[in-house]
C-alpha cells in the first residue's frame, strides 16, 4: 500500500508538471490564502490563467471573514512591483457581484518580475490586506 | 482490481504528462547542451519570436480591410493634405529612412521630439513618445491640423477627400457614400488659428459632426496602411526558428557575436524588462534620465493621460468603433505622480534602420546607445516621487559589439517593397 501511495504521488506530481502549460484563459485555478492579519479567508482565481507579462487580466474574489458577520464588506484590488518601486500603470475597475464576490477588471503587469497582488478588505472602517506573490518569467 | 485501474489510469495519466515535458524538450537542446545557454535564458529568448499578427483594433471597424489600407497609403504620401502642399506623413516618417527622418529633431519642423519609427507601429497600446493617442487612427489625425506640422484643417482635409476624383473613390469603397461637404466653409477645425477656428465653430453642430466622421475615417484609413508595416522576418527570428526545432543551421542565422550580445539582453542586461515579447517592447512608459537636447524637462506621460480623457477622437467617443472597448482603454487609466518625464519604450525590430535613438535622438548610433547603459554617463538624477532601477551594466568591449550585433540581427531582410512608396 505504502508503494502504490508513493506511485500515486510520483504520477499525480509528473501529470500535474505536465499539465502546467494550459494554454492561457482555459485554467481556473483557485488560489485560497489568508489576510495579513488572519482575519479573512481570500479565493482568488484570474482570468486567462496562468497571468501572462503584459497582457490584460480579470481577478475574480470571494472574500470570507474567519468570524463574524460578513456584511458591510468592501473590497479593492492593486498591484506593484516592490523592485521596481512601481505599480501597475491602470486602475483595476471593481465591481461587486453575488454574494461575497467581487470582480477586478482590467489589471496588467506590463514588465516581467516579482510582483505582489494585493485584496484590500474593509469592514467596519478597518481596513486589512490580503496578498499574493505572482513570478512572471 | 480497483488497484490495477487506477494504477492504469495513473500510468496513463504520468505518460500525459511526461509527453507534455517531453514537448518542451527540443525548445532546450541544443545550446543549452552546449553550455551556450541556460534553460532560463533559452525560456527567455522563445518570449521574443515568432512575431504574430498585429492585435485587433476594435474601435476601427476598417482596421485590416484592403479597400481601407489602399486610401490610408494614398492620404499617407499625398503632400496635398498641408498648408504649404510640401508636406505629407512620408515627409517626416520617410520610408526608405526606416519610416523615419535620421534626424536627431527635425530641421524642417520645430518640433523637439524625435520622428519615431512606424515599423510594428501597430502593435503599440499607445501612440506617440507620450502615449497621449490611444489609437493608431486618432494618432494620425493631430499632426494634420498641428500647425507646426502640416498646418492643416480638417475641414480642408474632408474637402479634398471630397472634391478629388481617386480620392472620393477609394473613400467609397472603403466607408461608402461621402456626404456633401461642398456647402461648408472650405477650411476650419478646432485650431490655433483664429479665422479657422471662427469658421469651424460657426458651424451648426451636426454639421460638424459629419466633418469629424469623415476625419475620423481618415485617420482609420491611415491606421489600416500602418498596420501592414510589419517587421518579423529577421536573422533572429530564423535563429529563434532553429532553437525551437534544434535546427543547427537556423541557429547559425546569429553569429557567435550576436549570440553573446542575446545573451546579455536577456540576462544580466536586463534589456528585456521593457523590451518584452516578440515586437521588443512593452508598450509602456519609462523614465531613464537622458537629458534633454531642445528644451527643459518635459512632463511627457503624466500630462498626456489627461489629454486622452479630453480626446473627442479617444476610444470611448462618438467616432470609435467600439465604445465599450475603448472605454475600457481610457477608463482604465490612472494618474499617478511617478509618470512625469516617462516615455514610451520603442520597439527594436529593425532597430538598425531608424538611427538616431531615444525620444530627442540623443544618441547617433546603437554602439551609443549600448555604451550609455553600460555607463549610464550623464544621467539625470532622479527627481521628487521618480525612482530608477538602472544600473551600470559596465560591459567590456566584446560585450557591447556583441549587443550591437544582436540588435542589427533584428533587421527585417523581407520587406514588402510595394508599401515604401506612394500607390501608383
Amino acid at each position: 500500500m505504502t508503494t502504490m501511495r508513493r506511485l500515486l504521488t510520483l504520477v499525480l506530481l509528473f501529470g500535474a508538471a505536465g499539465c502546467d502549460q494550459a494554454p492561457a484563459g482555459r485554467g481556473r485555478d483557485v488560489r485560497t490564502f489568508d489576510s495579513n492579519g488572519g482575519k479573512y479567508t481570500i479565493e482568488l482565481t484570474t482570468s486567462p490563467s496562468p497571468i501572462a507579462t503584459n497582457q490584460p487580466f480579470d481577478v475574480a474574489v470571494t472574500v470570507t471573514p474567519k468570524s463574524g458577520p460578513a456584511a458591510d464588506l468592501d473590497v479593492q484590488v492593486d498591484a506593484r512591483m516592490p523592485a521596481h518601486f512601481h505599480g501597475m500603470n491602470r486602475v483595476a475597475k471593481v465591481t461587486r457581484g453575488s454574494g461575497n464576490s467581487w470582480k477586478a477588471e482590467g489589471l496588467l503587469f506590463h514588465m516581467p518580475g516579482h510582483w505582489e497582488l494585493y485584496v484590500d478588505v474593509t469592514q467596519g472602517g478597518a481596513t486589512e490586506r490580503a496578498q499574493l506573490d505572482v513570478d512572471l518569467k | 482490481m480497483k488497484a490495477k485501474i487506477l494504477l492504469s489510469l495513473l500510468v496513463l495519466l504520468g505518460a500525459a504528462g511526461a509527453l507534455a515535458w517531453s514537448r518542451k524538450g527540443p525548445a532546450s537542446a541544443g545550446l543549452v547542451d552546449a553550455g551556450e545557454f541556460s534553460v532560463l535564458e533559452v525560456e527567455r529568448i522563445l518570449q521574443h519570436s515568432p512575431l504574430g499578427a498585429p492585435p485587433p483594433d476594435p474601435t476601427n471597424a476598417v482596421a485590416d480591410q484592403p479597400a481601407a489600407a489602399t486610401l490610408g497609403q494614398l492620404l499617407f504620401f499625398d503632400k496635398r493634405f498641408s498648408a504649404s502642399g510640401k508636406v505629407s506623413c512620408a515627409t517626416c516618417h520617410d520610408p526608405l529612412k526606416g519610416f523615419g527622418d535620421g534626424k536627431a529633431l527635425s530641421a524642417s519642423f520645430p518640433l523637439d521630439r524625435n520622428v519615431p519609427t512606424l515599423w510594428n507601429v501597430a502593435y503599440g497600446r499607445w501612440f506617440f513618445w507620450d502615449g497621449r493617442a490611444d489609437s493608431l487612427w486618432s494618432q494620425a489625425l493631430k499632426p494634420l491640423e498641428n500647425p507646426r506640422e502640416h498646418g492643416f484643417t480638417r475641414l480642408q482635409a474632408t474637402q479634398l477627400l471630397h472634391a478629388d476624383g481617386s480620392l472620393r473613390g477609394a473613400y467609397v469603397a472603403a466607408f461608402g457614400p461621402i456626404p456633401d461637404v461642398g456647402k461648408f466653409p472650405a477650411a476650419g477645425g478646432p485650431v490655433e488659428d483664429a479665422a479657422h477656428r471662427a469658421a469651424w465653430e460657426s458651424m451648426a453642430e451636426a454639421d460638424r459632426a459629419v466633418v469629424d466622421r469623415i476625419f475620423s475615417n481618415a485617420g482609420k484609413s491611415i491606421q489600416a496602411y500602418e498596420r501592414r508595416l510589419v517587421s518579423r522576418s529577421s536573422r533572429f527570428d530564423t535563429f529563434v526558428e532553429g532553437l525551437r526545432t534544434g535546427d543547427r543551421a537556423k541557429m547559425d542565422a546569429l553569429s557567435p557575436s550576436a549570440r553573446l550580445g542575446l545573451k546579455i539582453f536577456v540576462g544580466k542586461g536586463n534589456c528585456r524588462l521593457c523590451h518584452s515579447g516578440p515586437a521588443f517592447s512593452d508598450g509602456e512608459f519609462h523614465n531613464l534620465g537622458i537629458p534633454p537636447t531642445r528644451g527643459g524637462p518635459t512632463p511627457f506621460r503624466y500630462t498626456a493621460i489627461p489629454e486622452i480623457r479630453q480626446d473627442p477622437f479617444n476610444g470611448k467617443g462618438p467616432f470609435s468603433d467600439d465604445r465599450e472597448a475603448g472605454t475600457k482603454r481610457v477608463d482604465f487609466l490612472v494618474d499617478l505622480p511617478e509618470t512625469w518625464g516617462q516615455v514610451k519604450t520603442p520597439g527594436l525590430r529593425n532597430v538598425a534602420r531608424t538611427a538616431p535613438y531615444m525620444h530627442q535622438g540623443q544618441f547617433k548610433s546603437l554602439e551609443d546607445v549600448v555604451m550609455f547603459y553600460s555607463l549610464l554617463q550623464g544621467v539625470l538624477q532622479a527627481g521628487h516621487h521618480e525612482r530608477t532601477i538602472l544600473r551600470p551594466l559596465l560591459l567590456d568591449r566584446k560585450e557591447v559589439v556583441g549587443l550591437v550585433d544582436f540588435l542589427e540581427s533584428l533587421t527585417d531582410e523581407a520587406i514588402d517593397e510595394r508599401l515604401l512608396k506612394p500607390l501608383d
